[in-house]
């Protein structure tokens, strides 16, 4: 054709979001109306033909020749189609390149002066190499393509064009560039930059598109990990289940559900743990819930709800036993005895509960040991010392985290028994506090009438606990809640004599150390002296614990001896003992030989056994009133008192000088000071120890003397005489003034003492005094 | 998928040496038609202007190609340029040829 520089003048069309470029056909929907107005014109010309060129900005609605491109296409209507919303859908095709000269407005459409601009037809190496290069992107970016595209399809399309802008056409048309760079390839004055330009669009949209890929991927891969690891789980499970295996967790609540049927388990624990292991099977092993119900299970499974041991009810047995284990004693044997007895006679009879009281090393602890041996049931000891929180007793609800049985159902599980013998040890030594007071639960589990039904916080069944054998033991009754007191049976473990510790060394101290060495009792002699040497001057207790170590002390250092190479048999002497034992730990406290007025021999009884104690006072001339030193209780501050009191009210029968008690104040005081010292025992000896002070008159140094006293001078009894009496005899003292009415205590004092101490009975202060003096 | 300016049907068939083609170009202004020879290619150009362009008339839809064609049709030998005849035949374009060598 040859009318390339003249100018013609077609409609024109302007487009938005696209460029029409030459050879391509694309559709178009046209709804402006100057748009529509400018197809109609065009549809009016013999060839159907318009300018189609981009608008700048898509937003203008009205474009004038600013707002187009300078740069358009000749395009023919290939099809046309009206709308229902009188709209008008048409297929363009573009035939040239055109420059707009310019854009007559005045009619109803725009009309566009326009130019032929041909497209440029340079052919160079550089073209050949990039046009090859562009083609190759255009494969990769195929390649790359997800979605609707069908594959192949763009390389099959340009496979049917030669001419490498007819190339960069289509891709750019495909590619959805935006509008400026579709129009800067549209305007291109060569095919190079033609080609470059795609070129570049296409490195880019190809990177685009590797990044996207690996995104998809990569969240691709993710799924089928999961998938993978599930679909090997459930083969896992098959081949388990091939081989008759069990997966863990199944295996671990069948073999509870195997346990729990063996139990035997009472009607409401089966209903429970029925239920709890349905609960159990439905949780993964993972969730918390899921060890909490397995302990649970666990716990109920193993709790002997029906297995018991047979009780030996063999009274020879028993007695024989005792007796192996425990030297004297003879009143708590007899009780045991006794039970058993009942027992024999009666074998639903409720679990006895027993109280041992008795200062340390008394052996309450052991005894237990010893009675459920003679029955032959189990032994568990639970200290009670320091317990101070209801739940340590009864458990925690499970509710809570780290919730546990309490200590009376873990000594059962433990035992695996359901009458086994449980010591409740220091029973005195409870605290409470505000989590609650344990003695309060304890309660219920010493009363048998309650304890039937005893349930535990944590296992929250009923558990039968009139089975078992409770002991209890304490070094004082004094803490002891009244209530709980009330409930148990009291055995009081006096302190031993000096006689019965030298027995308790002999047979069972000595023999036993000198197992724990591995040397026979032919090598060791150790003499009754010895053994005496020992109690006396290294010990001081009611008990025998200090003895066991000294008694095991020595037996160490013999056991270097031999160790060194000596075989000889080897008899311990007295006079051996500093060497063995280092120097003597106690004196006997020697009667103090020469006493001055004032100073009266005491006795009192402690946690630890009897023992001797000095009242000292003296006149503070001068002075007024009374002072009291020594760390006193406020009971034995009253009986200083009231002592003071009868011997003021007193004063003339006593034969005392008004002078002397109106011009003196009187200070008592009662050593050791640092040690607290409280009870009412020590009103004749005070009162004794002012009566000699204002009569200028010692009191006589063989005697001491326990008991209350009241205003009227009336002498009453006090406790603890049998330690007491053991006390005065350590000491050397042998006369003891006491409550007429102890005097039926001395029953329980060995023979030998009664006859090496005068006891003098007194019923009021005047026969006390009439003994003192 | 077609590029370019419209392409009109062609059937190409021969009696013996004699070769047809025939090409579907109803309503083209046969002055106007241009056959270029090149060896043994065919090139058919042409124009089909609308012929109902008195004013009043509306185009409700559109479906046939205006304006100008183009068709090449290539055939399996060289063809001897001074054979061709063509004849316009009820909107039919009708090209005889020969080969080079046969002639």
């Amino acid at each position: 054709m040859s009318s390339e520089a003249s100018t013609e003048v077609l409609p024109l069309l302007p487009i938005k979001e696209m460029v029409l470029m030459v050879h391509m056909e694309h559709p178009v929907v046209v709804g402006r109306a100057r748009s529509i107005a400018a197809v109609e014109a065009a549809l009016a010309g013999e060839e159907k033909t318009l300018v189609v060129v981009a608008q700048r900005d898509s937003a203008v609605d009205a474009p004038s020749q600013q707002d187009l491109y300078a740069i358009g296409t000749r395009a023919l209507i290939r099809k046309m189609e009206r709308r229902s919303n009188g709209g008008i859908s048409i297929s363009l095709r573009g035939l040239e390149r055109v420059q707009i000269e310019d854009v007559d407005s005045t009619n109803p459409y725009q009309q566009a002066r326009f130019k032929v601009v041909p497209l440029p037809s340079d052919q160079s190496s550089e073209v050949e190499a990039l046009h090859r290069d562009v083609l190759e992107q255009a494969r990769q970016v195929e390649e790359l393509m997800t979605s609707d595209w069908p594959k192949g399809l763009l390389v099959q399309m340009l496979e049917s064009l030669r001419d490498p802008l007819d190339h960069v056409f289509v891709l750019a048309s495909l590619l959805r560039l935006d509008v400026k760079k579709q129009q800067a390839i549209h305007e291109a004055n060569s095919r190079l930059q033609a080609l470059r330009l795609i070129h570049d669009y296409l490195n880019h949209e190809i990177q685009v598109l590797t990044i996207q890929q690996e995104i998809a991927n990569q969240a691709a891969s993710n799924v089928s990990q999961e998938q993978r690891q599930y679909m090997l789980r459930k083969q896992m499970a098959a081949i388990q289940k091939e081989l008759g295996e069990q997966n863990p967790e199944q295996a671990e609540v069948e073999e509870l559900r195997q346990k729990l049927e063996e139990r035997n388990l009472p009607e409401a624990a089966q209903k429970v743990a029925d239920r709890e292991l349905d609960r159990l099977e439905r949780l993964p092993p993972a969730a918390q819930d899921y060890q909490l119900i397995r302990g649970y299970l666990e716990l109920v499974a193993e709790l002997p709800w029906s297995k018991s041991t047979e009780d030996n009810l063999d009274l020879g047995h028993a007695r024989a036993i005792l007796d192996q284990d425990h030297f004297d004693l003879a009143e708590v044997k007899e009780r045991i005895i006794e039970h058993l007895a009942v027992r024999k006679l009666n074998p639903r009879s409720r679990g006895a509960i027993l109280c041992f009281v008795g200062g340390p090393g008394v052996g309450k602890t052991s005894l237990g040991q010893s009675i459920a041996r003679a029955l032959g049931r189990e032994f568990e000891r639970i200290a009670m010392g320091g317990l101070h929180d209801e739940s340590e007793l009864r458990g925690h609800r499970r509710t809570y985290i780290g919730a546990m049985p309490g200590r009376i159902i873990q000594a059962i599980r433990n035992k695996g028994v359901n009458n086994p013998l449980l010591l409740l040890d220091e029973i005195d030594k409870l605290g409470r506090d505000y989590r609650g007071d344990p003695s309060a639960a304890l309660m219920e589990i010493l009363d048998p009438s309650q304890n039937v039904e005893f349930r535990d916080n944590y296992l929250d069944l009923p558990f039968d606990l009139s089975r078992v054998f409770f002991v209890a033991t304490a070094n004082t009754l004094d803490t002891i809640p009244r209530p709980l007191l009330d409930r148990m049976e009291v055995l009081r473990l006096s302190g031993y004599t000096e006689e019965e510790k030298v027995q308790i060394a002999r047979r069972y101290l000595v023999p036993r150390q000198l197992k724990e060495v591995n040397l026979s009792e032919e090598k060791v002699r150790m003499s009754d002296a010895v053994l005496e040497q020992i109690v006396r001057r290294y010990t001081r207790e009611a008990g025998v614990r200090e003895l066991n170590r000294q008694v095991a002390r020595v037996v160490r250092k013999l056991a270097v001896r031999f160790a060194e190479g000596n075989d000889e048999p080897v008899s311990v002497e007295p006079s051996q003992l500093p060497d063995l034992l280092g120097p003597e730990r106690f004196f006997v406290e020697k009667l103090r030989q020469e006493t001055v007025p004032g100073i009266t021999t005491g006795l009192a009884w402690t946690e630890a056994g009897g023992d001797v104690l000095f009242v000292e006072a003296v006149l503070m001339p001068g002075g007024k009133g009374l002072t009291l030193t020594g760390q006193l209780g406020e009971v034995m501050k009253e009986s200083a008192q009231a002592a003071q009191s009868y011997i003021w009210s007193q004063a003339d029968n006593l034969g005392i000088s008004r002078d002397k008690l109106q011009s003196n104040g009187i200070h008592v005081h009662v050593p050791a000071g640092a040690i607290p010292k409280d009870g009412p025992s020590a009103g004749v000896t005070m009162a004794t120890s002012m009566l000699s002070l204002y009569l200028d008159k010692p009191v006589r140094s063989d005697t001491a003397m326990t008991g209350e006293i009241t205003l009227a001078g009336l002498v009453l009894p006090v406790g603890g005489v049998k330690e007491k009496a053991l006390a005065a005899r350590r000491t050397g003292i042998t006369r003891v003034i006491l409550p007429k009415d102890n005097v039926k205590d001395l029953s329980e004092i060995d023979e030998t003492i009664r006859r090496e101490i005068e006891f003098v009975p007194v019923t009021n202060l005047k026969e006390v005094f009439r003994a003192a003096f | 998928m077609e590029f370019g300016l419209w392409k009109p049907p062609a059937d190409v068939l021969h009696l013996g040496e004699r070769w047809f083609i025939k090409l579907e170009v109803a309503g083209v202004c046969p002055e106007e038609v241009e056959i270029v020879v090149h060896r043994n290619t065919l090139r058919i150009r042409g124009c089909r202007r609308d012929m109902l362009l008195e004013e009043g008339y509306f185009y409700h839809s559109l479906e046939i190609s205006y304006s100008r064609f183009e068709r090449i049709v290539e055939l399996p030998f060289t063809i001897a340029t001074d054979s061709i005849r063509w004849e316009y035949r009820e909107g039919m374009l009708l090209i005889q040829l020969q080969k080079e060598d046969a002639s």
